[in-house]
């Protein structure tokens, strides 16, 4: 059972099932009353707080835990992953400047309220004092790293398989009114890369956890071999952090941190860098996934064989050279395939990596033999054959424009039988391609001089 | 974002394919009703707070419902799901057979399982979603889907192969 034929049995499975029609209005009924909940909750906290005024000295909130939870545990957990934030003496070569280290600490106190993880509920149980645990001067302006414990619960936002006493980090650097503040939070969620770097203007820094680290700018594209992936260099680390003054043209969201050497997805990342932490805003640019219908388009005759294996065959050996530290791969929805003049088998699709702009490739498997990934870069968005692919060892072309009647001809000479989307041009020279829709013909000449 | 037009018009667009996921992480229409409602609840009350598509997050508020649905199993036994208590009779044709028999098929892997092989392949999620959904790291899921594939194709083949065949 191959994954494609998994997924059309899952869909087969529940294929007929549809919502009630009643369903908005309960969802609205439930809602509200769960929204009115909430409000009269907040409003009994309150009222224990104001009742508490002039007597005890519990906030608000502390009575609410105190009533509703049991006593919060005061030992950090082991295996606390930034633990080490804790451990020492302040470390820089701003240690000594206690007046600043003062202002980092007041800038962290006061940043729970508008930091993104407030909704997950991980300052609602600080412990103890936070610490600056490095703090000095950088080519991107002063920077303090701080931790601090909290009590991490299950909260209805956040998921936690690591409930417990844990060392929160905060990153700050001097704001654009040169005061310290804090950049990026973070705490240590399960399932998700654990935040060790962040940028500040044009400096990348890095807590040292231990291990030999590889920052890297971006993914690269490999245009002769299709492949894509990434090259690290490793991080010199001083005192507990690694500084790295990044050239200018660095676009910091696309900056990754992996353990060296770096095999395999990353279980490190920068704050506010990579696909992972811009969490929906990850566009589908993919060319074509409006198909409203059959995306299998053989490209030649003889193609029909290759229908039930298509999809799985391109995914797998574009999948096999892909950059394997991805947050999300969008997968082909079209898929092209046909047989070449030696009758190698021809797939062509797209494939899209984070927020990365999507590429065309072609899988070239000759009939003994390991296939290979031709990239065809990213497509021609808007011209009349957006996908264009020379194969190589002379054996041709495939092209592909959705909707479009297509055929070819060499020269002045005849032009082929037609073909829906997607064609397979045998190898010959001055070649052209019809491009046919309902609302024009356009010749595209594919060998131009 | 208000709780106006755009909610109502995320609830209208998505309910139905939500549901069928929800079907598939239990095996159970009620209960998969169940867990759709809460959601959607969910959602609303949260509504204002979700920047971007809210499609995500009901997808991973349904993957944790049905987490510690799970675990309320654990402690307090329901009807088995394989019993189809409340489905309704087989029609008796091949292709209602199949569908029957992926779904039973489906409710015996263990619940980890379950989901990871429903969120990755009719989800179409990656692996990296799929862990931040479930809360598990990525080597979790990794394994729990060979695992899961592995006993899908046990279970299933070769009846259910040959009849979709």
């Amino acid at each position: 059972m191959t994954e494609t034929e998994l997924k059309n049995r899952l869909t087969a499975s529940v294929d007929e099932i549809e919502a009630a029609p009643d369903v908005l209005d309960r969802v609205r009924q439930g809602g509200s009353r769960r929204l009115r909940r909430r409000r009269l909750t907040t409003l009994a906290v309150t009222t224990l707080a104001v009742m508490a005024v002039g007597g005890a000295t519990l906030s608000g909130p502390a009575i609410y835990h105190q009533l509703t939870e049991p006593p919060v545990a005061g030992v950090p957990v082991k295996n606390d992953p930034y633990g080490f934030l804790m451990k020492g003496p302040t470390r820089g070569d701003l240690a000594g400047d206690q007046d600043y280290l003062d202002q980092a600490l007041a800038a962290w106190q006061k940043s729970h309220r508008d930091s993104a993880n407030r909704d997950r509920g991980i300052f609602d149980r600080m412990q103890g004092e936070p610490r600056v645990y490095w703090a000095g001067k950088t080519p991107g302006g002063r920077v303090a790293i701080i931790g601090q414990y909290s009590d991490l619960r299950d909260h209805d936002n956040i998921q936690l398989d690591r409930e417990g006493v844990h060392t929160l980090v905060g990153f700050v650097a001097d704001g654009t009114n040169g005061k310290p503040t804090v950049v990026a939070d973070s705490y240590p969620a399960p399932g998700v890369s654990l935040i060790t770097g962040f940028v500040t203007r044009n400096t990348l820094v890095v807590l040292d956890i231990g291990k030999k680290v590889g920052w890297s700018p971006a993914r690269e594209y490999d245009l002769e071999n299709g492949g894509s992936g990434r090259k690290y260099t490793s991080v010199q680390f001083k005192d507990g952090v690694g500084v790295v003054e990044l050239p200018t043209d660095t676009d910091p969201k696309k900056l990754a941190l992996h353990t060296l050497p770096a095999k395999g997805s990353s279980d490190l990342s920068v704050a506010g860098a990579g696909a992972e932490l811009q969490g929906d805003s990850t566009p589908d640019d993919r060319l074509w996934s409006d198909l409203n219908g059959d995306g299998n388009w053989p490209m030649s005759p003889g193609a029909e064989q290759l229908a039930s294996t298509a999809r799985d065959t391109f995914g797998n050996a574009v999948g096999a050279v892909s950059d394997p530290d991805l947050y999300s791969a969008a997968h082909s929805i079209w898929i092209g395939y046909g047989v070449t003049a030696d009758g190698s088998a021809v797939y062509l699709g797209e494939q899209q990596l984070d927020t990365d702009p999507t590429r065309v490739y072609a899988v070239l498997q000759p009939k003994n033999g390991k296939a290979r990934v031709i990239s065809g870069g990213e497509p021609k968005r808007g011209a009349a054959l957006p996908v264009q692919i020379r194969l190589p060892g002379n054996q041709g072309w495939s092209v592909a424009a959705k909707d479009a009647t297509l055929s070819y001809r060499y020269g002045e000479g005849q032009w082929s039988t037609t073909s829906k989307n997607a064609l397979l041009i045998p190898h010959g020279e001055d070649v052209e391609v019809k491009v046919e829709t309902p609302a024009q013909t356009e010749t595209v000449n594919i060998t131009p001089s | 974002m208000a709780r106006g037009e755009d909610f109502d018009e995320f609830v209208r667009g998505s309910a139905t394919r939500l549901l069928r996921t929800a079907v598939l992480l239990t095996g159970d229409r009620a209960a998969a009703e169940d867990l759709v409602q809460e959601m959607f609840e969910r959602v609303y009350v949260k509504w204002r707070r979700i920047h971007g598509s809210p499609e995500p997050y009901a997808r991973k508020t349904l993957a944790n419902l049905s987490a510690n649905r799970w675990r309320s199993r654990s402690r307090k036994p329901e009807v088995a799901l394989a019993d189809h208590h409340d489905q309704g009779a087989p029609d008796g044709s091949d292709e209602y057979a199949v569908r029957d028999g992926l779904l039973t098929a489906l409710q015996e892997l263990p619940p980890r399982q379950r989901a990871v092989i429903v969120l990755r392949f009719y989800e179409d999620m990656t692996e990296a979603q799929t862990a931040e959904a479930l809360n598990c790291s990525l080597g979790t899921v990794k394994s729990q889907t060979s695992r899961g594939l592995d006993r899908l194709r046990l279970i299933t083949e070769p009846a259910l192969l040959e009849g979709l065949r």
